[in-house]
């Protein structure tokens, strides 16, 4: 995970080639249009798992 | 020819009787035919003749001559068989090695093929990325002997010779980016920025999908999409045409799709189609539909009249910021049937939804009269200002210049209420451009039930000064301060060669004949170079102006 790059003005965003490949994979399997808030939630799905495994507690041993 | 016979006299006897007996039986049978007589019919024949327990020696004699009989043991007696020839029967089986059915049913492997030779590929160009990176000259260093022993190169030696460099490449991996702190606003302006200049990935509006699942339209498609906007005379919208054009039923599974596709395909044709709608309702446009509002002015002229709203507004506005807006009528625009598209206005509609989008038609919905107009708004261009037009029906059956009206917005960008104050009908000396003759502007008594701001509305006893007065000529009316200057010798009141007015009356008067906002009548009464306008100190928000200076 990287943080977003740092672009002209604050608050904006790069989104990079692995963002880019995600997306259009979402896209090839989309057999209809898709509105640009659902590319932006699958963005955002893109990391949860990562979130998940990171916020999980550890297990004991 | 008749065979001979073998064995004792007795059983050659009896075996030439036999003999000639089944010959006789057989006599029109084939040459090769099995002649058959049972043992026991035989010893009743003999007998019969007059010989005595002759089966005994009938089957001796028989049996002594196998060449001629053959014996077949059947059910607990014996069947004798000869042919015609004299020989015993040979049974010859019908051979079906040939036979149709056997080759049916019992069909011959498939020819083996010789395996065929693997189609050359064509390979790639070979490009050594670390061609120039240095490789330790022990690892490509050849055998000297190899080089003296072969003073020709041999391409095996050569090969032998040179040992296999393993390169290894290590790659930096990307992970993806954390948007979890990015805004929605940011996220999709970066999906835009990077999906937008895919040519592998279509996009209209806020839609996605890849460009080789859209459908794809033929020329003939595209004739009848555009016959039939010119049919219907004025522009129409994606669900129209998706509809009535393409067939495809509103609900129907394939029915976004191909929405987007026509979006997409037609936003590709420039030459003949134009896009003039919003992100909810998408208009769309050709060559040869008339022209929506008022053909009494050129469209470039009117832009031309609004450029000071350029001025005015922001350059990034807060479109659909504002939920609604009031607005007084100006004369300007009730004669035009038209609205600014000023910094109010821009926060109350759209953005333009492709770039270069010269204009988008809305619908302006009126509940009082149940009637819903289709209006254009032409965006402002870089010399130009913005402007709304096509409310003309609506303006003359309902309105008088000076009347209030309130536009609202719906949750579709491209669809808006307008709405009037109702009141008790009044009547009046209002102004009125006549146009039977030479233009000129006239009083008529009028008769009108909307609300009404009193300093705007053009009254006789106000504005009595512009009757039979003619329009300003365009090199006038080019120049706010000539019409400014000429409104105030029409309206104001004359002072010792001096015209004094209010602003509010001025406002009113120099909208008849071109459009002014507030700010732009304030800026040229208040910083006139040429002192022609001045503040009138005797008056509350009043100016003087002189004759002569005239800028």
């Amino acid at each position: 995970m990287t943080p977003p790059e740092a672009t002209g003005e604050p608050g904006q965003v790069h989104l990079n080639d692995e963002d880019i490949a995600y997306l259009m994979n979402f896209l090839r399997n989309a057999p209809q249009p898709v509105t640009t808030q659902q590319l932006i939630d699958v963005l955002r799905r893109q990391l949860a798992p990562t979130h998940e495994l990171e916020g999980a507690p550890e297990a004991s041993s | 020819m008749a065979p001979k016979v073998s064995g004792s006299q007795r059983q050659q006897e009896l075996a030439s009787r036999v003999l000639t007996l089944m010959l006789a039986r057989g006599m029109f049978m084939s040459l090769s035919a099995p002649i058959t007589l049972s043992m026991s019919s035989l010893a009743s024949f003999f007998e019969s003749q007059g010989e005595k327990d002759v089966r005994g020696e009938l089957e001796s004699a028989i049996a002594a001559n196998p060449d001629i009989f053959s014996v077949t043991p059947v059910d607990g007696d014996q069947l004798v068989s000869t042919t015609r020839e004299g020989r015993a029967p040979v049974s010859v089986r019908p051979g079906n090695k040939h036979s149709f059915a056997s080759r049916f049913l019992t069909p011959m492997p498939k020819p083996e093929r010789p395996a065929t030779r693997p189609r050359p590929r064509q390979q790639p160009a070979e490009v050594d990325l670390l061609a120039e990176v240095a490789i330790e000259p022990e690892a490509l260093e050849v055998p000297e002997a190899a080089v003296e022993v072969a003073p020709e190169p041999e391409p095996e030696l050569v090969e032998e010779a040179v040992p296999a460099v393993t390169r290894t490449i290590v790659t930096q991996a990307i992970t993806p980016t954390d948007v979890s702190e990015v805004d929605n606003l940011n996220l999709a302006q970066a999906i835009r920025e990077r999906l937008g200049a895919d040519p592998r990935v279509a996009n209209f509006g806020e839609q996605w999908l890849m460009e080789d699942r859209v459908p794809r339209f033929s020329r003939g498609d595209l004739r009848r999409l555009r016959d039939y906007m010119q049919e219907k005379e004025q522009p129409l919208t994606d669900d129209d045409l998706v509809q009535d054009v393409l067939g495809v039923r509103m609900g129907s599974p394939d029915f976004d799709l191909m929405r987007f596709a026509l979006n997409y395909r037609l936003a590709n044709e420039h030459r003949e189609f134009e896009f003039v709608g919003t992100a909810n309702q998408r208009f769309w446009s050709t060559s040869g539909l008339p022209q929506i509002g008022t053909t009494r002015r050129k469209l470039n002229e009117i832009g031309a009249d609004y450029r000071f709203l350029i001025d005015e507004t922001s350059a990034k506005p807060a479109h659909r910021s504002r939920s609604s807006i009031d607005h007084t009528l100006t004369f300007y625009e009730f004669i035009h049937g038209l609205l600014p598209y000023d910094a109010q206005m821009q926060e109350l509609l759209p953005a333009p939804v492709t770039p270069n989008q010269k204009s988008a038609v809305l619908t302006f919905e009126c509940p009082q009269s149940f009637t819903t107009y289709l209006v254009e708004l032409r965006f402002p261009t870089p010399n130009r200002g913005g402007f709304i037009l096509g409310l003309d029906d609506f303006y003359t059956e309902n309105l008088v210049p000076g009347a209030i009206i309130s536009i609202e917005r719906t949750d579709n960008d491209g669809h808006y209420r307008v709405e009037y104050l109702p009141e008790a009908a009044r009547s009046g000396q209002l102004l009125e451009l006549d146009e039977r003759r030479a233009q000129r502007y006239v009083f008529r008594p009028t008769t009108y039930a909307c609300g009404v701001e009193e300093s705007q509305l053009l009254t006789e006893d106000r504005f009595g000064g512009f009757a039979n007065e003619k329009p300003l000529d365009d090199k006038a009316r080019r120049r706010p301060e000539a019409v400014v200057a000429a409104v105030f010798e029409r309206i104001g009141d004359a002072r010792e060669g001096n015209f004094s007015a209010d602003f509010e009356t001025l406002l009113a008067g120099v909208n008849v004949e071109r459009p002014m906002s507030p700010t732009l009548l304030r800026s040229i009464l208040d910083y006139d170079d040429t002192g022609a306008f001045s503040r009138d100190p005797d008056a509350d928000d009043s100016y003087t102006y002189v004759p002569g200076s005239t800028p």
